[in-house]
Order: C-alpha cells, then sequence, then structure tokens
C-alpha cells in the first residue's frame, strides 16, 4: 500500500485509492459530459480531505479531465463550437453574479444549509425529469423502432423568441439568448454550489434548446474546461485551497476514465445514457436527504481554525 | 605546592556537594525530535523516555501545536440538520497523547494547579477530571472537541506507559499519525521531587520537507505563479492523454 502525503490537504492518502475514484468520476465524465464535482467532493471528504481542498483541487483535475475529453468528442464531431461559446459568455455573466450572491449567503451564515437543499432540489427534480422522459422515449422507440432524440419539435416557443440563430452541428435553429440564458443561470448555480454545472447543463441543453445527447456531451465538457479552469485560478490565488498533488493523481485517473467514458457512450443510445444519468443523479440525491435527515455520528462540527 | 595541594583537595569536594544540587529531578527525551513530513509521510512512532524519582507519580503528556478553534453544535430544524452557533476554543491542541503512572483522574488531581502555572489550562479540559471539578463554561465545547480529535486519532487518551517504580525509568511509543497537524509539539512530564512537583519539558518538530515544503511554500507566498502553472500542468497532461489515446 502506497500512501501519498497531500502538501496542501496535509493528510496521507492511499496512492490506489485516489487513482481509482478519479477513474471512476472520470468515467462518469466522459459517458454522460458532467463534471462529477457532485460526485468527486463528497467521496474526497469521506476519505479524510478538508472540504475547501476537495472543491479546488477537484476543479483543477477537471480542467485535465474535461479537456482530454473535449478532444475525444471534437475528433467525432461531438463538439457545437458555436453553441459552447454562448453558453460560455452566458456563464461568465453568471458566474460572476453568482460570487457576489454567494457572499451574501455566506454573510448570513447558513450557505452550508443553502448549498445542500439546492442540490437536493435540483438534483431530485433533474432526475426525476429525466427519468421519466428516458423511459417514454425507450419505450417509443422501441414501438416504432425509430431512434428518437430528446425533443424533435420544429416550431414550439423556441422558434417565436428575437436574435434567432443557426448551429449547424446540433441542427438547431433558436434564439441566442437561450444559450446565454441558461449559461447565466448554470454560472450562478455553479459559483453557489461549487460546481461545473454539467448535471443541470446537459438535461438543459437536451430539453431547453433541443440539442441531440450525442453533441450536448462534448458541448458541456468545453464549457467546463472554461469553469474549472477559472475556479481552480480563483481558489490558488484568492484562498490557496489546490493541491497539486492530489490533483494530479486525480487527474491520472480521470483522464484515462473519461476516454473509456466517451467511447462507452458512443455506443449507448441518447434515452440510455439520460437514463443512466438520471438513475446517478437520483441515488446522489437520495443520499443527500439521508445525510440531511439522519442523526450524525457526532453531534458538532469544527468550523474554521485559525492560521494555517 | 601547598597551595596546590590545597585546590586539589577543595575543588572535588566543592563539585561533590554542587553537582547533587544541579543534577534534575527528572528528566525527558524523545527521539526522533524532528519528523518530517515527505512525499511518503505516512505518521511516524515516536519514542520518549525519562527518569524520575522512584517511586513518584508521573503524567506525560505529548501536545501538539495549539490554536484557536470554532465548534459548532448540529441542531435538527424542520427535519433537517444544520450548524447552530459557534462557539470559540482559545489554546486548542492540535493533537494530544496522553499517558500516566496511575489512573489519570488521580494524576490530573495531583498536578491541577501545576498544569495552570505551566500555561496548559486549556489541556487541563482534555483530562479526566474528578466529578464537579474544575469545570468551566467551556467544559462542553471542550469535551466535543476531545471527541472529534479521537474520532481523527488525534486524542490517544491513554497511551501504555513501561514504568520501572525502582529505578524511575519509564519510556512509551507514541504514533503520530499521518493527519498530525505540522509545527512544534510540547513533550511534557509532571512528576514529584522532595514532596514538590516537578515539570519537564522537551520539544519534538513535525515540518513538511522535500517537494511537500516547497509545493506548500509556492502555494501560501507565490499563489499567483502556482495557480497558473498548476492549470497549465494540468490542462498538458489533459491534452498529451486526449491526443495520445484518439490518434486515428
Amino acid at each position: 500500500m502506497i500512501h501519498i502525503y497531500l502538501p496542501i490537504a496535509e493528510v496521507s492518502v492511499n496512492l490506489f485509492l485516489l487513482l481509482a475514484i478519479g477513474g471512476g468520476v472520470g468515467f462518469l465524465s466522459g459517458l454522460f459530459g458532467v463534471g462529477g464535482g457532485f460526485l468527486l467532493t463528497p467521496l474526497l471528504i469521506f476519505i479524510g480531505i478538508p472540504p475547501a481542498i476537495a472543491v479546488g483541487s477537484e476543479a483543477n483535475q477537471l480542467a485535465a479531465a474535461s479537456l482530454s475529453g473535449v478532444i475525444a468528442h471534437w475528433r467525432g464531431g461531438r463538439v457545437d463550437l458555436r453553441m459552447g461559446i454562448m453558453l460560455l459568455v452566458g456563464g461568465l455573466i453568471g458566474s460572476t453574479l453568482g460570487v457576489s450572491l454567494f457572499a451574501w449567503l455566506r454573510a448570513s451564515g447558513q450557505i452550508d444549509l443553502v448549498i445542500k437543499l439546492l442540490y437536493v432540489v435540483l438534483l431530485g427534480l433533474i432526475g426525476l425529469m429525466m427519468m421519466v422522459e428516458s423511459i417514454r422515449a425507450n419505450l417509443k422507440s422501441r414501438r416504432s423502432e425509430a431512434s428518437p432524440e430528446a425533443p424533435t419539435d420544429t416550431n414550439t416557443w423556441r422558434q417565436q423568441l428575437p436574435w434567432q440563430m443557426h448551429f449547424p452541428t446540433s441542427e438547431v435553429t433558436i434564439s441566442a439568448f437561450l444559450p446565454i440564458g441558461l449559461g447565466i443561470l448554470v454560472g450562478i448555480l455553479a459559483a453557489v454550489m461549487g460546481i461545473g454545472g454539467g448535471f443541470i447543463m446537459v438535461p438543459a441543453m437536451i430539453y431547453v434548446l433541443g440539442m441531440p445527447t450525442a453533441i450536448v456531451v462534448g458541448t458541456s465538457l468545453f464549457q467546463i474546461l472554461f469553469v474549472a479552469s477559472n475556479v481552480t485560478l480563483q481558489q490558488a490565488i484568492r484562498v490557496q485551497t489546490v493541491d497539486v498533488v492530489l490533483a494530479l493523481l486525480l487527474m491520472l485517473g480521470s483522464v484515462l476514465g473519461v476516454q473509456i467514458g466517451a467511447r462507452a457512450g458512443a455506443k449507448l443510445r441518447g434515452e440510455e445514457l439520460r437514463f443512466l444519468l438520471a438513475f446517478i443523479v437520483l441515488i446522489v440525491c437520495g443520499w443527500m436527504i439521508y445525510n440531511l435527515t439522519s442523526r450524525p455520528d457526532f453531534l458538532f462540527t469544527l468550523v474554521s481554525a485559525s492560521g494555517h | 605546592m601547598r597551595l596546590f595541594s590545597l585546590n586539589h583537595l577543595i575543588i572535588p569536594l566543592l563539585i561533590g556537594v554542587l553537582i547533587p544540587l544541579t543534577v534534575p529531578a527528572a528528566t525527558i527525551n524523545v527521539q526522533p525530535d524532528q519528523v518530517k513530513a515527505g512525499l511518503f509521510f505516512n505518521g511516524e512512532t515516536v519514542t520518549v523516555t525519562g527518569q524520575r524519582d522512584s517511586g513518584q507519580p508521573l503524567l506525560l503528556l505529548v501536545i501538539g501545536p495549539q490554536q484557536t478553534q470554532q465548534i459548532a453544535p448540529l441542531g435538527k430544524h424542520n427535519g433537517i440538520w444544520v450548524k447552530e452557533e459557534a462557539h470559540t476554543l482559545a489554546q486548542a491542541p492540535g493533537f494530544l497523547a496522553i499517558a500516566g503512572s496511575q489512573p489519570l483522574n488521580e494524576l490530573v488531581t495531583l498536578y491541577n494547579d501545576t498544569l495552570t502555572a505551566a500555561g496548559l489550562t486549556s489541556i487541563l479540559e482534555y483530562l479526566p477530571l474528578p466529578p464537579e471539578s474544575n469545570r468551566t463554561p467551556s467544559s462542553n465545547w471542550y469535551h466535543a472537541h476531545a471527541s472529534l480529535l479521537e474520532q481523527q486519532s488525534l486524542l490517544l487518551p491513554a497511551v501504555t506507559l513501561e514504568n520501572d517504580p525502582n529505578s524511575g525509568t519509564f519510556s512509551t511509543t507514541i504514533r503520530l499519525p499521518s493527519n498530525a497537524p505540522p509545527g512544534r509539539y510540547q513533550v511534557v512530564a509532571f512528576t514529584s521531587a522532595n514532596d514538590q512537583p516537578v515539570v519537564v519539558t522537551t520539544h519534538l518538530n513535525l515540518i513538511k520537507s522535500g517537494i511537500v515544503s516547497r509545493l506548500e511554500g509556492a502555494a501560501l507566498h507565490q499563489p499567483v505563479v502556482y495557480g497558473i502553472s498548476a492549470l497549465l500542468f494540468a490542462l498538458l497532461v489533459g491534452w498529451v492523454i486526449g491526443v495520445l489515446l484518439n490518434r486515428r
């Protein structure tokens, strides 16, 4: 058993355990286009990494994993660059607003509770919606032998909005306000919740923007790449919570995992991917509800320590 | 010549009288006295040895860096467990190992005032006390902190002490876990001589070394360079692996 001492986290961890955690989360990233932060943060805390170091370091590994995943999807023509840039513009505006909202919530003293409740509500809603839709789509495809991608409507409220723009890779024509607005919303949530926002972005791109599932994954990773890069810099400069040794071990596992995930995802149908993601999202949601409502082992917790 | 002979007589006599007065009533030694936390550090065992007057009681403490801590109770509100108002603990140890030659509550009663005089008032809160004695309004908070430390193997409340009551020698081994906070540790022995309490202290340093020390220094003192380097390194790893594994 090889243990590695982490210089910023100030704790020693099993090398192979970290590689396995990174690989597992990377696999999910490649498969679904989600960053995996909603899964990785609790796992790292569980093995003894301080929460602030877990969030800062996983952003660093996510930059590596998402770039690796974007390359895999890019080679397969599954990244909508135009849509990605629109989402990014919104994401930059939203994350700037979100940082201010985060500061306000922290001053109110219940930021942890707000974050946990946001997780539960969002994970629960998104998971249930995706689960129901994917089951319906699966039943429909079995009946018609067709391969229905999520929304296929051509003349809905999306076409009534101003500033219509065509996105050839996704083969949709929608108002540019939609991806920018979605980017703002996800940017705010990402800043407040400390995540890349993939688990919100992926279903929203499918159901709100009407993009094909295969394109959504690569495009989501493209957007996550920039969010993760920004968070890495902010965490390293402002609060010194990026542990490069921890990030390196996680990224070694995750860059391999994301490749395997991307290839596995290419073999699955859209509704199967959505069903699997919904299943994982609902499991995490249930786990968080259990944590919030069950009596903890210790009825005290450390808040902070002075000094480093 | 006579004076020379007298000196030869008087000086050994003086030395013979003075030496017993300057010999300490107790000694303490810790090996190693410097523990280096390098890249493969996974905790270390240190040995504390010493001697005191035979038959005298002994309380031995290894105290990690003390700092201010905030601890908050968890309360259930509308079915959800949330943090309540935090309480500040002064001089809370980051690590504490306790060993004694007899039941700890007896030793604490014996050396209560000595601990306070030695500036270790907060440490008293982590030791077993006889009922009703020395409890302060903060005691419950310190006890809660003690539970959290024990959960993380940072509080060793009853370390075995190898004790020879005839010669007065003692020794013990203490395991510093990998999550022990770096810094200066006090190793303190409380004993008695001539019916007076005696305190002897030595120190142990837990320091980061090698690449671990350099990375921590960069993160704290050059955060912009560290952050940009960390990001560029991550992008390089992601790009190289992405390209290598996607070659057609």
